[in-house]
Parts: structure tokens; C-alpha cells; sequence
């Protein structure tokens, strides 16, 4: 398969994102003519508009930025530990928010919270969670030596499994109401979109998005091996821990608002590599934007396909993403032996 | 009285006659089940089958039952060897068990299978339609030895949903959206026996076309299929789910005030009791009627 330049793929990329956008705000059970999009959006209290402007925009914004924020963190754990099976459920990211998360609903009690607050408090329980389980993995692959790859890997998977039974044992004490609260957000489901949602992951994401591209240049160096990048003047373990915290911080609000969405942290960096190289200046926003557009499309389809009930929006991405993916790779081998 | 026989086998030898009388009773998936006596040490794996039991006046027989089984008051005092999808086996087996009385959707194949492997007297109930009471009544009745009873509640069943076809089932179509949970949004899908309830009263189910038994909804659909009466039936927030519709004053429903309740606990269970929640309905869809 031909390189792309990255250019281009980034241009070509947010030009989907525009129609993946659109197509979102324009799908669903009430139809709404295209050419009325903008007018509704902008102004008017009918039901139409109201539907856009309380359900649909809300919703396709928390699409784009989780799978934005999911993807982008993606690539730059791939790139941190050089390894493609990198992914922040792989090194206990993802469970370590869903454990954090779990714990505060389940402390929380179910009439104690409520609203917006209690969503900002499982968000913070989910960072915390995240960043814990981040922490602990980072400590245990970290020796004198360096950080081992493969140690970390395997501790990850460790605290997965840790977590794992965690979050079980606090569905086994759950009441009922609490149980249903935490079994619905570990679902994945982002039809709990709503603007404080919106707010609080672009809160996270925007910022997100200035600072991962900016270390594209340290990560292409760690590419070549740590003690490389640190002869070419990096500062290896620093940009390790700021990495780490930002990507933390990114699966713990993306899990927080819009629950467990595997697959696209995993997959998205992968396709973009193979469709413009392994540069991560370009890699990290273009793997955001293509992040942006699956989940998007998932969930555009999760709402649609077998309509009016809704699928879960983790099923579509998988089915959507891994056909895709496997056609990639096969692409690849055929080029290599021609 | 399809689905189940006695087989009286007289046997003559000389002078002295035995009678030999086997209950042969067919389940709801068509799987024989023979008894040589009426099951003593009965365990029910759903709370709607204890419930049914009870129902019998065979409450006596009940040995062990799962979680949630919590009517009646007596019921609360049995043993619980699991919940629904979790069988503690050899509690089960320990209770030395005659009948085991399963719930297919609820328990599951696989419990099923397991327990058949065990060597135990399996009655696999799968109720879908309103008739399916009184018929697992009947068949648990021949079961138990309680064929009197189970005619007389079966009967009497039966009275009360004719009598609520003649008074509301003739009467015009009124769309009804039934919510059973808030976030996300759930409904009761056609294959469902709630969605008969609606029929019977006269209502009609916008989401019984909607495949699976219990289908999640995007609040667009339910806006998109504008009902004229929504009914909550949720264990709780009630006030939440009101609220939440009336956000959107578009809805017909919304619009005349045809947002009622009914209790989920009469209505959800495929027990006797099924009758005064059908009640509860079909006087809000009356009321729905209305304007």
C-alpha cells in the first residue's frame, strides 16, 4: 500500500470528520433534512431543533472526543513502549478507572449522589483509578536500569486481572440500584451524552491535543531505543512520567464520561502507521482525528442499525474496525512479497 | 387440560389389585416429565414459580428457592441456594430435591442441562402469553398433587381477563409506550407478556415490533414513535422518569397529561397476581382514552 503524505492524510482526515459530523447529526429515528441542519442548530425551539441541539450535537461532540482522546493516547503508549501491543487497557489503564469508578459508585450510595456532581466524582474516582493502576505498573517495570518493556506488559496485565476482580467483588456487594449503575456504565454507553459530559472530557481532550503532538519529535527518538534518545538529548524518564500522566488522565476521563470502549486505542494508531508512517508528529493527530471519525461512525451506527433499540457502541467498533484492519494488514504482506 | 395425563395402569394379579398411577406432565419446551408421586421437596430457581406455588396452597412442598423470592411474607423464609443465573449445585442437591422448577429465560439453558445431568425432575417454564398462567398453574398443580386448587385459581384467572377484554378490549387503539428503566431507556418488546397486557386493555405496544425481549431505545425513537399515553412500571425513580418526559411537551402523550405509573411488582411477575397490576393498566390506558 502507498504511503500517503501526512499532510494530505491529516487534511483528507478532518474533511471526514466534517462528514462523519454531519452524518451523525443528520442520522437517527426522526429524520431531519440536511438542509435544515444549520438553521436548527443555530436557533429555534421546535422538537427538530431541540433534538439537535439536546441530543444529537451532545452526543456526536462526546463521540469524537473520546475516540479522539482514546486514539491519540493510543499512539503515544505504542510509541512509549515501543511495543504494538501497547494499548491503556493493555497496562491497566482502562481497568484501573473502571475500578476507580465502580468504588465511587459504590461508596457514593445510590441517593447520596447525584447530577453533575456525581458524574465529576466518578470522573475524578476514574483518573485517580487510572493513574494508581498506571503508577504501580510504571514502578514495577522501572529498575536502574530503565523501564523493561516486557515487564511492564506483564505487570499490566497483573493489575488488569487485580482490577478485574476488584470491580467484580464491589458488583458482588452491590444493592441492586447499585449494581445496575455499575454494570450500565462498565456497558460503555455513550447515550448518557449530555453537555456536562461534553464539557468535562473537552476539558481534558482540547488541552490534550496542543500537548501530545508537541512531544512527537521525543517520542520518534525513543523509537530508536531509550539510551539513543537519551544520547540524542532527551530526557527520557521526564517525558516517561508526563506521557503517563496525560495519557492516564485522558482514558480516565474518556472511561469516566462514556464507560469502557475497547478496540480504538488499539487499532486506530495502527492504521494510521500503515497508512502514513510511523512519524509521531503526524501520527498523534492523526491518529486523534481518525479515532474522532470511527467512534463516530460506531456509534452513528449503534443508534441506527437495528433502530429504534440501540446497540452498544463497543460491538460496532469492533466490527467496523476489525475487518477494516485485517484487510490493511493483509494489503501490507501482499506488497511485501510482490 | 392439554399437556399433561395421569396414567392409571391397573395391574390384576389374583386376588390382590395395585394400582399404579404416574403423572406424566409435558413442559413448556416440551420435555416429559414422570412422576410416580406428587413432588414433596419442591425447588423453585424464580421467584414468579415459588410465587405460583404458593399460589397452589402447595407452599408446604417448597424446600429451597433462589434471591428476590419475596412473595409471599412465608416465602421470605426459605432457603436461597442462589439467584438467578448462580446455582449453588450442591446446596441444591443436598435438599434431595423430587421437582426442580426452572425458569427458561431466566435460568438459562445451561442450568437446565446441568441440573437434567444431575439426575433431577426438571419443569422448564417459559411463559410469553397471558394464558401461560393458568397453564402453569394446571401443570405445577398435577404436579404437586393440587389439581383442585390449580383449576379453581386458573379458573378464576381466566374469569378476570375476560372480564377486562370485554370491558377495554374492544375499545379504540390507544399507542402506549411502556418504560421499565430510565437510563438507558427500556421497553418491553412485543414477544413480551407485559405487551399482552397492553393488547388486553386496549392499548397497543408502539415497540412490539422491536426485536428482543426487553429492547434499549434512544430517547429519539420513543419521540420519533410519539405514543399517546406513556406507563412507567420502575422499581424506582418514578419522579425522574416523569420529569424527563416532560422536557418535551411535543409528545402527545406529555401534551394531555397521559403520564401514569403502575406497579412493576404485580405487573412484571408471571404469577396471579399479574391480574390487579393488568388492572392497574388498562385503567390508565382507559384514562388515556379519555381525550
Amino acid at each position: 500500500m502507498h504511503r500517503l503524505p501526512p499532510k494530505t492524510f491529516l487534511i483528507v482526515s478532518l474533511a471526514l470528520l466534517v462528514v462523519a459530523l454531519a452524518l451523525g447529526l443528520l442520522s437517527g429515528p426522526v429524520a431531519i433534512a440536511p438542509t435544515r441542519l444549520l438553521g436548527l442548530l443555530s436557533s429555534g425551539q421546535d422538537m427538530d431543533s431541540r433534538i439537535l441541539q439536546s441530543i444529537r450535537l451532545p452526543r456526536v461532540l462526546l463521540a469524537a472526543l473520546a475516540g479522539a482522546c482514546l486514539a491519540s493516547c493510543g499512539a503515544v503508549m505504542q510509541g512509549l513502549f515501543r511495543n504494538p501491543l501497547a494499548d491503556p487497557s493493555l497496562i491497566g489503564v482502562s481497568s484501573g478507572a473502571s475500578v476507580g469508578a465502580s468504588f465511587v459508585i459504590f461508596f457514593g450510595g445510590a441517593g447520596f449522589l447525584g447530577g453533575t456532581f456525581e458524574l465529576t466524582a466518578i470522573a475524578v474516582g476514574a483518573f485517580v483509578g487510572g493513574l494508581l493502576a498506571t503508577a504501580i505498573v510504571y514502578r514495577l517495570a522501572s529498575s536502574v536500569t530503565g523501564t523493561s518493556v516486557s515487564t511492564m506488559l506483564l505487570a499490566g496485565i497483573a493489575i488488569t486481572a487485580l482490577a478485574g476482580a476488584a470491580t467484580s467483588l464491589f458488583s458482588f456487594f452491590a444493592d441492586n440500584e447499585m449494581l445496575r449503575r455499575i454494570s450500565l456504565w462498565q456497558m460503555g454507553n455513550l447515550d448518557g451524552a449530555s453537555w456536562n459530559r461534553v464539557a468535562i472530557i473537552a476539558a481534558v481532550v482540547l488541552p490534550m491535543m496542543v500537548l501530545l503532538p508537541r512531544e512527537g519529535r521525543a517520542l520518534n527518538a525513543i523509537l530508536l531505543g531509550e539510551s539513543e534518545a537519551r544520547h540524542l538529548g532527551i530526557a527520557v524518564e521526564s517525558l516517561k512520567r508526563r506521557l503517563i500522566l496525560i495519557t492516564a488522565l485522558g482514558v480516565g476521563v474518556a472511561v469516566a464520561v462514556s464507560g469502557v470502549v475497547a478496540f480504538v486505542g488499539l487499532i486506530v494508531p495502527h492504521l494510521v502507521r500503515l497508512m502514513i508512517g510511523p512519524d509521531h508528529r503526524y501520527l498523534i493527530p492523526g491518529s486523534a482525528l481518525l479515532g474522532a471519525v470511527l467512534l463516530l461512525l460506531a456509534d452513528t451506527g449503534a443508534r441506527t442499525l437495528m433502530a429504534p433499540s440501540e446497540l452498544p457502541t463497543g460491538v460496532v467498533t469492533a466490527l467496523l474496525g476489525a475487518p477494516f484492519f485485517v484487510a490493511l494488514l493483509l494489503q501490507q504482506r501482499r506488497k511485501v512479497l510482490d | 387440560m392439554a399437556g399433561f395425563r395421569r396414567l392409571c395402569l391397573v395391574l390384576l394379579l389374583g386376588v390382590s389389585a395395585s394400582a399404579e398411577c404416574r403423572i406424566v406432565v409435558e413442559d413448556d419446551i416440551g420435555e416429559t416429565i414422570e412422576l410416580a408421586h406428587p413432588a414433596q421437596r419442591v425447588i423453585s430457581l424464580a421467584p414468579h414459580l415459588t410465587e405460583v406455588v404458593y399460589s397452589l396452597g402447595a407452599g408446604s412442598q417448597m424446600i429451597a428457592t433462589v434471591a428476590w423470592s419475596d412473595f409471599p411474607e412465608e416465602a421470605k423464609s426459605l432457603p436461597v441456594i442462589g439467584s438467578n443465573n448462580k446455582i449453588n449445585y450442591e446446596a441444591l442437591l443436598s435438599y434431595q430435591p423430587d421437582l426442580v422448577l426452572v425458569w427458561l429465560s431466566g435460568n438459562g439453558e445451561g442450568i437446565i442441562s446441568r441440573l437434567k445431568a444431575l439426575g433431577l425432575n426438571v419443569y422448564v417454564n417459559k411463559p410469553r402469553h397471558l394464558e401461560d398462567i393458568p397453564r402453569t398453574l394446571e401443570k405445577l398443580g398435577n404436579l404437586l398433587g393440587y389439581q383442585e386448587a390449580a383449576t379453581e385459581v386458573s379458573e378464576a384467572f381466566r374469569q378476570t381477563m375476560t372480564e377486562l377484554d370485554q370491558k377495554y378490549g374492544q375499545q379504540r387503539p390507544v399507542e402506549v409506550y411502556y418504560q421499565i428503566w430510565q437510563s438507558p431507556l427500556m421497553t418491553f418488546g412485543g414477544s413480551h407478556l407485559v405487551s399482552d397486557v397492553i393488547t388486553l386493555c386496549g392499548g397497543r405496544n408502539v415497540f412490539a415490533d422491536t426485536a428482543g425481549l426487553v429492547p434499549r431505545l434512544g430517547v429519539e425513537s420513543v419521540l420519533a414513535a410519539d405514543p399517546e399515553a406513556i406507563i412507567v412500571g420502575q422499581y424506582t425513580e418514578l419522579d425522574n422518569a416523569f420529569q424527563y418526559w416532560r422536557q418535551w411537551p411535543e409528545l402527545r402523550a406529555v401534551k394531555a397529561g397521559h403520564l401514569y405509573s403502575v406497579d412493576p411488582y404485580l405487573l412484571h411477575r408471571h404469577t396471579p397476581r399479574i391480574v390487579m397490576g393488568a388492572r392497574q393498566l388498562c385503567e390508565a390506558i382507559a384514562q388515556a382514552r379519555i381525550e
